[in-house]
């Protein structure tokens, strides 16, 4: 009889301490736990027009690389964009090279799709885009994701330069001689094939952003969501380009 | 008689006697209630007003500024700085090594880019809040376990972890870039910011940023620190380092952008000044005011003491009223204990310890009861100061409030038991005995 009772006080005092533990507690504000501390992966993008962000309103939250950098890293991660407008492997492989490797990045993504428009021939571009991926590589820890050309041929920076182009010819972004779309699609096709072979034999990763891409002009977004305005996709295309790259960069090495 | 049987007896009396008794120590109970309700009010009142004055950090604090300074600093507490003075580290150590300095804090700020996420507010109710696009604003960084040594007021949340890159707090300027009230802080809890530090580098006209992801871990109330952004020293130290490695630097070299001192206390604050202003550095504190505020706090809280020390005055006088009355009542008895022996001093001790035990029940009881009652005003005040978007009271429960409470109820019960007992032990026991 007397444990039982005792045993019934034991109850009632748990009960009212955790009663008033919890009403206590209540009413405070939560706080977050305390994050650890991390080695931060350095996280370089070089490229062009689409990886500066061009295309979109505001570039630094919408772009890819911010996107990519923000969805798909640690938080502990940096990001340095050092691609710029027009840029092209001549740019890639003068400035923005070097520029990456004084700062010792973990990964480097390489996006380049102005070559498409210029003359210079597949071959050069294969040479320079090699040479840029082994200067990377050459310390033996730099992971590189390097992407293949997505389609170009329906962008209105690309087709308002069109002989007969409905669109307004000031959208014009191509410089002369622009090449028809059959012939852009053949140079995009060989230059991708180039990619893929620098991708497998210099030990990087192929972001495929041809495939997506395709797969949203099937679908009919691609002239409403992502070139409304010239040659560079807008948000909602730079969250495709994203998703490509979060996907090579969840691959093993 | 031991001084056991004379609490045991004591305690007879007073349970033969209960109605009374509970009514002697009710009326200590509210008279102790109010004095320490009184003096914890005070007190919360005295650390609140003194917290907006100091900007939340110590009273003995003094801002240097990274400027010269100014040669009639010291005739006002808040002077124009000078031009601008380095602060390095053989400077930081000079001032440590002043004599009156308890501790100094060192600042450092940046310029960054912040880019606010899209939607800028936790939760699955973003009630349509627009982001902002990228500001620069200033980022500004110290050790966070110094943190109660600078004028830094946390309005929800927490400072980010000590060493922490992925951790900040926003200030109220933050809450106004997106047009919420100070009330929503806690909605920019656990979002995540993306900051910049911007450098040029060599053959490039374009400024490159190195972006961070850093998740809002608290709000702060501005005080005297400019800026949006507020990180540990390290986080600061690494965008800093990463904008001065490049070209075209238009930025202050000064390695620290401010220090705060805190001076042994506030008399010494003025002495430190002058020893920080010969060292060559613009200062600003507010101790002229603080002195004032002190002065006038100190009066109030005077007066309040008086007012809850009067109330226990007056349920003292209730003790030896009924202390009288029992005297009254137990001739025969003090009569029959003397006839057996014992010694007036006897049972001057049993009224005594009678007198003690209300007294000191009453204390306890009363200090319980105004802690609870001012608990109770706190959190009405409270309400409505979180309303108003301010940081809460915190009601803390001094150690001379219980003294004076328990203790002095006790003591003041003890004296007012002096008259009755008194009287009691000189009662002569025939006469004790013959009139009943």
């Amino acid at each position: 009889m007397t444990r039982i009772r005792v045993a019934r006080r034991a109850l009632v005092a748990t009960v009212l301490v955790a009663t008033v533990a919890t009403g206590c507690s209540a009413g405070h504000p939560k706080t977050l736990p305390a994050a650890p501390a991390t080695r931060p992966l350095a996280y370089v993008a070089l490229g062009g027009e689409d990886t500066f962000g061009s295309g979109t309103e505001v570039r630094l939250r919408n772009a890819w690389p911010y996107v990519f950098f923000r969805t798909a890293l640690p938080r502990s991660a940096t990001l340095v964009n050092l691609a710029a407008t027009g840029a092209t492997t001549d740019d890639l492989l003068d400035r923005q090279v070097p520029e990456a490797l004084q700062l010792h990045p973990d990964l480097v993504t390489i996006s380049i799709t102005d070559d498409a428009f210029s003359t210079t021939t597949v071959s050069t571009v294969s040479a320079r885009l090699r040479q840029a991926v082994q200067q990377l590589r050459a310390d033996g820890r730099t992971r590189v994701l390097l992407a293949n050309i997505p389609p170009l041929d329906k962008r209105p920076g690309y087709t308002s330069c069109l002989p007969g182009a409905a669109g307004d010819p000031s959208q014009c972004q191509v410089a002369s001689p622009v090449p028809t779309p059959a012939q852009l699609n053949a140079r995009v096709a060989t230059l991708n094939d180039a990619i893929a072979r620098i991708a497998t034999e210099e030990g990087a990763t192929l972001v495929d952003l041809a495939t997506p891409m395709l797969a949203e002009r099937t679908a009919g977004r691609e002239a409403t969501e992502f070139f409304s305005d010239d040659l560079s996709p807008n948000a909602a295309g730079n969250a495709v380009y994203a998703r490509a790259f979060a996907s090579a960069y969840a691959q093993p090495r | 008689m031991s001084w056991r049987d004379a609490c045991s007896m004591a305690a007879r009396s007073i349970g033969r006697r209960l109605g009374r008794a509970v009514l002697t120590v009710l009326a200590v109970t509210l008279a102790a209630a109010l004095l320490s309700a009184l003096l914890i009010v005070a007190g919360a009142a005295r650390t609140r007003v003194l917290s907006q004055l100091t900007k939340g950090g110590p009273l003995a604090g003094i801002q240097v500024a990274a400027a010269a300074a100014d040669p009639g600093q010291l005739d006002t507490d808040n002077p124009r700085p000078g031009p601008e003075r380095d602060i390095d580290q053989a400077a930081l150590d000079r001032i440590r090594a002043l004599p009156g300095v308890r501790s100094v804090v060192p600042l450092i700020s940046t310029g960054v880019q912040v880019v606010p996420p899209d939607p800028p507010v936790a939760g699955s109710n973003p009630d349509h809040i627009a982001a902002p696009d990228g500001f620069t604003e200033v980022m500004t960084g110290f050790d966070t376990r110094k943190a109660h040594e600078l004028p830094i007021t946390v309005l929800a949340g927490r400072l980010p972890a000590p060493g922490s890159q992925v951790e900040v707090a926003v200030t109220e300027e933050y809450l106004r870039r997106l047009r919420l009230p100070k009330t929503g802080a806690k909605r920019v809890i656990g979002t995540e910011l993306q900051v910049g530090a911007g450098r040029t580098f060599s053959d490039d006209s374009n400024r490159r940023g190195r972006w961070t992801r850093e998740q809002i871990v608290g709000v702060v109330a501005q005080g005297n620190q400019s800026g949006d952004v507020i990180a540990p020293i390290e986080q600061v130290r690494t965008a800093q380092a990463w904008t001065q490695s490049g070209l075209f630097v238009d930025f202050p070299t000064s390695p620290y952008s401010g220090l705060f001192v805190v001076a042994d206390g506030l008399s010494q604050v003025g002495t430190v000044r002058s020893a920080i202003t010969r060292i060559g550095y613009s200062t600003s504190a507010p101790e002229n005011l603080i002195a004032t505020v002190q002065r006038y706090l100190h009066v109030v809280e005077i007066v309040l003491t008086g007012i809850g020390l009067i109330a226990l005055v007056i349920a003292a006088l209730g003790i030896t009223n009924a202390l009288l009355a029992a005297v009254r009542e137990r001739r025969r008895e003090i009569g029959v204990l003397k006839a057996i022996g014992a010694r007036d001093r006897d049972v001057r001790r049993i009224f005594l310890i009678e007198a003690s035990l209300l007294g000191l029940a009453g204390g306890a009881l009363g200090t319980l009861a105004g802690y609870l009652v001012s608990q109770l005003m706190a959190t009405i005040v409270n309400r409505y100061l979180v309303d108003q978007g301010l940081s809460a009271v915190h009601l803390g429960v001094p150690l001379t409030v219980i003294i004076v409470g328990v203790i002095g109820s006790g003591l003041l019960a003890l004296v007012a038991g002096t008259v009755p007992a008194q009287r009691a032990a000189r009662l002569p026991a025939r006469q004790a005995m013959g009139e009943t």
